[in-house]
């Protein structure tokens, strides 16, 4: 090939080559926005406006300015110092435009504490959008749950208060010593200092006053009934010489039997109700129940009888190898387990979404921002401090300097 | 000793390996005369002219020397001496000058430099009818040859050296140089032996002719009008050159420990080397002027042009794809970015700064300038340029490896800074397009955040000298070490090349490697 034939072909290269690069940087970068933004790195300078920080603002060197965006925090500038102690707010030029009159500079600082996190995770918009979904899931699965697994806690209870009633006996054989010691106790702590008393002036003669009208009833009907002339005859019978001496005994224990017991049962009834009554009556007693919480304070919170009743539970529930072993299985019971898959199945939905609530953003392809921040603050230690611009009113010129407020927890 | 001879040798006995070429032989050349030392290839007549030089002596590795040699009464190996001077049969010119500084070369190197050089070089080149400005690989076969023959009249030597200068010349072409070797001989006053088979062209300028025998390892001189008898006789049955010995088959532990040897003997080359390669960097420059011309070659060679360009283009594709992928492949993405982006900038700035960009430019530098200094340095000691430098008294060292070390000293952070600064901008360029929304000036932020770190200097900037200079210093010795090795052809130039990449590549990664290792605490 001549030279000139190969300076033709060259010369064609380049002409193909060229238009194609640019048509590929065109469609790569729309507008040359891009390239730019790219160039202007090495000739736009950031903004560095001096700023006046409030008194009761602590600022700190290198904190992050930033705006809040639908997608989070964005950082736009940084808080800068000078030699002479003063303060600066350095804004990246591609932000210039959000400064203007009234812009200011508050500054937070995010403490990190529980509240703050709950309040970051879980404004109340969202808190109220996830128990509006918990609620509508439980209100819809409730009544098919409660009634698929009714049986099978039926069952598990029967079998619960099996174990426990079959442990009993021996447990309380085992514990015979303890047991005469909280009577012991209970004696001492409750009866003697709280209860007797109240008992002997408050209910008692409640009860005597209360029961009054039936005692008097069977009072007199035990009197009308009352075999005068066969007890006194009786006592004259065996008076004599060679008689029976256990007549008279008889004669009584007849008329109890016959006569006094039916008596009473008949105003058993008019005894219940007022017995009844006058419990009603010590319920709403003050007297009554201060002495009662009292006894049962003074009782519980005395450290043997704390030990006892450990021992006891501890040997009768915790110890207790049946009661253990129906727990254990209960949820490999289908009766359990089966209804509580369907209802976890049917709330997957709800659980899943308030999941989401909690972990995506709006669009739900990524990270939601305010735990983004939360994860930032908790685990990186970042963004403890840091300042938010207020942007000024647009088309406006910059401002000369920079307002600093405090602007709290955020 | 005859302290009036120009050539003086006596009871001479060289062996070459196991092969005796002289023994116990004699010559003796008078001041002013023109002598032909003839024999047949392979007699030894190079080796005796290596010899005259002093670039053969009783410490050269691998031959034995005994016997006295000298010339004009100084012992052919004194130091400094610059009594011979030579004409190779391929001349040994300096590639990267023009005639001019060729022929400034040997007057530069003069040992009492002259008044004018610049004018004296200028009427050898009148004289010798040289034109100006063009470098040797443009002139013709004869133009070579003169020009190398100024530049050893230059060099104002008082015996004149010429290795077989009509090989392969026509017999019209060989008689016009026989008659210059003359002319100039006459002309200068010098005396003159002329290494030869070619008595066709040569015979005539001779006043005696020299006769190399391998009979009786040595020399004896015969009659202009026998030589070709005399020739024809050793050429015959019995009377040439020995016959090569029989090869011995060796045993498998003879071979063995040949082997251990060998490896042994290789080790201590690099221990040798490495101290070598530190006395080297001492600047010990024979000429101030000629020191600085090849520190600029050498940076032209390593540093500048296209090797900016070089280490620019692979640092710039280096920071794209780090940028690219550590951004695309990011696990769990939508999640970890929002968290991490400012943490990702920073190790990507961080591992770019003070891993990956030392890394690769030391890797491409071990690559580009260890296959170009190579290269540069086989060629001259394959064209003999290297023992033509030392037949002006010139330990080739001393320009062309403390000045190969010097410019990968100075070149390297240079390459470096270019390589990182493409692979940063270049992550600047990923970063606006997979994050249009954040300031470019954040990103700056946060690129540097793990490397400045406040101080007055980039955080772990002396690991960074350590690692960049020792891997310069390692990629110069090891080119230089191959490079300037025996060449007898262009596939020894190449090897070396190859060996010189493989070595300074792996020797390079060794470097990071190892420097890496010291510099960050292990995981």
């Amino acid at each position: 090939m001549t030279s000139r034939r190969r300076i033709a072909l060259g010369l064609g290269a380049w002409l193909i080559l060229i238009p194609l690069c640019w048509r590929a940087g065109m469609r790569a970068d729309p507008g040359a926005a891009r390239t730019r933004r790219f160039l202007g790195h090495f000739f736009r300078a950031p903004l560095d406006l001096p700023i006046a920080p409030a008194d009761a603002v602590a600022l700190v060197p290198d904190a992050p300015i930033m705006i809040e965006t639908p997608r989070g925090l964005l950082q736009v500038g940084r808080i800068g110092s000078g030699d002479d102690g003063s303060w600066r707010a350095v804004v990246f030029p591609e932000f210039a435009d959000l400064l203007g009159p009234e812009s200011a500079l508050a500054w937070h600082a995010t403490s990190g504490n529980l509240e703050w996190v709950f309040a970051t995770l879980f404004p109340p918009e969202r808190l109220d959008r996830i128990r509006r979904r918990s609620r509508a899931g439980w209100r819809r699965e409730k009544r098919r749950f409660l009634v698929d697994i009714r049986p099978g806690l039926e069952t598990l209870a029967g079998d619960l208060a099996k174990a426990l009633e079959e442990a009993l006996p021996v447990v309380l054989e085992e514990h015979r010593e303890d047991l005469n010691a909280l009577g012991r106790l209970f004696r001492d702590l409750a009866w003697r200092s709280h209860l007797r008393q109240v008992f002997q002036s408050v209910i008692w003669p409640r009860a005597v006053e209360a029961s009054e009208p039936a005692v008097r009833a069977i009072q007199d009907e035990i009197l009308d009934a009352f075999p005068v002339w066969a007890l006194s005859w009786a006592v004259v019978v065996q008076a004599l010489p060679f008689t029976d001496n256990a007549r008279v005994k008889a004669k009584i224990g007849d008329f109890l039997r016959e006569k006094a017991l039916p008596i009473v049962r008949s105003h058993l009834p008019e005894l219940k109700a007022a017995g009844a009554e006058v419990i009603r009556e010590m319920l709403h007693d003050p007297r009554v129940t201060d002495a009662f919480s009292q006894a049962f304070q003074a009782f519980q919170s005395h450290p043997e009888v704390r030990a006892i009743l450990t021992r006891l539970l501890d040997d009768w529930v915790v110890e207790n190898g049946a009661f253990r072993a129906v727990l254990r299985d209960a949820w490999s019971r289908p009766a359990l387990a089966e209804p509580l898959r369907r209802f976890l199945s049917a709330v997957e939905p709800d659980i899943r979404g308030i999941a989401d609530e909690i972990l995506l953003d709006e669009q739900r392809r990524g990270i939601n921002p305010d735990l983004a921040r939360v994860l930032r603050r908790q685990l990186l230690r970042e963004d403890r401090k840091w300042a938010r611009l207020i942007p000024g009113k647009p088309g406006g010129p910059p401002p000369s300097s920079l307002p600093v407020r405090a602007g709290g927890i955020r | 000793m005859n302290q009036g001879s120009a050539v003086s040798i006596q009871g001479l006995t060289l062996h070459a390996g196991t092969k005796c070429v002289l023994e116990n032989a004699d010559l003796r050349i008078e001041e002013g005369e023109c002598v032909l030392l003839v024999g047949l290839s392979g007699a030894g007549k190079s080796l005796t002219m290596r010899l005259l030089l002093g670039l053969l002596h009783r410490r050269t590795p691998g031959f034995s020397v005994e016997g006295d040699v000298r010339i004009f009464g100084q012992p052919a190996e004194a130091p400094g001496r610059h009594e011979a001077g030579i004409v190779f049969q391929d001349f040994g010119l300096l590639d990267e000058w023009d005639v001019e500084e060729n022929i400034r070369f040997g007057l530069d190197h003069r040992p009492e430099a002259p008044a004018k050089p610049g004018d004296l070089a200028r009427s050898l080149m009148v004289e010798f009818d040289l034109p100006a400005g063009v470098r040797p690989a443009h002139l013709s076969g004869g133009m070579k040859q003169r020009c190398a023959l100024a530049r050893t009249l230059a060099y104002d030597p008082r015996l004149l050296l010429f290795d077989e200068p009509t090989s392969g010349l026509d017999p019209a072409m060989a008689a016009q140089v026989a008659g210059r070797i003359r002319a100039t001989h006459d002309a200068h006053g010098k005396t003159t032996l002329v290494v030869t088979h070619d008595l066709t062209a040569l015979r005539d300028i001779a006043d005696r002719v020299i006769l190399l025998d391998p009979r009786l390892k040595g020399f004896r001189e015969v009659e202009r009008d026998r030589v070709e008898a005399a020739l024809e006789t050793l050429r015959g049955p019995g009377g040439g050159v020995a016959a090569p010995q029989p090869r011995v088959v060796q045993s498998l532990a003879a071979r063995g420990k040949r082997g251990a040897l060998a490896f042994l003997d290789r080790t201590g080359r690099v221990v040798e080397g490495a101290a070598l390669s530190a006395w080297a960097l001492v600047p010990r420059w024979p000429r101030a002027r000629w020191g600085w011309r090849y520190l600029l070659y050498d940076l032209r060679l390593t540093t500048l042009g296209s090797a900016l360009l070089y280490v620019a283009v692979a640092g710039a594709i280096l920071g794209l794809i780090v940028t690219w992928f550590t951004f695309s492949f990011l696990p769990f993405k939508p999640y970890t970015e929002p968290l991490l982006l400012d943490r990702v900038l920073g190790a990507i700035g961080f591992a770019l700064f003070r891993i990956m960009a030392p890394g690769m430019t030391a890797l491409l530098v071990a690559a580009r300038n260890g296959a170009a200094l190579s290269a540069d340095l086989g060629h001259r000691a394959h064209s003999r340029q290297l023992e033509a430098m030392r037949s002006f008294g010139v330990a080739p060292e001393r320009y062309l490896f403390t000045n190969a070390l010097w410019a990968q000293l100075l070149g390297m952070p240079v390459l470096l800074a270019v390589n990182y600064l493409a692979a940063r901008y270049a992550s600047l360029a990923v970063f606006i397009l997979v994050h249009p929304e954040q300031s470019t000036h954040f990103w700056a932020q946060e690129f540097d955040r793990f490397v400045l770190t406040g101080g007055a200097l980039p955080e772990g900037m002396g690991w960074l000298v350590l690692k960049t200079e020792l891997s310069a210093l390692v990629i110069a010795a090891i080119a230089w070490f191959q490079g300037s090795s025996r060449k007898e052809s262009g596939r020894d130039v190449a090897s070396a090349v190859t060996r010189t990449i493989i070595w300074s590549t792996l020797a390079v990664l060794l470097v990071q490697l190892v420097i890496a290792l010291a510099e960050f605490e292990p995981l």
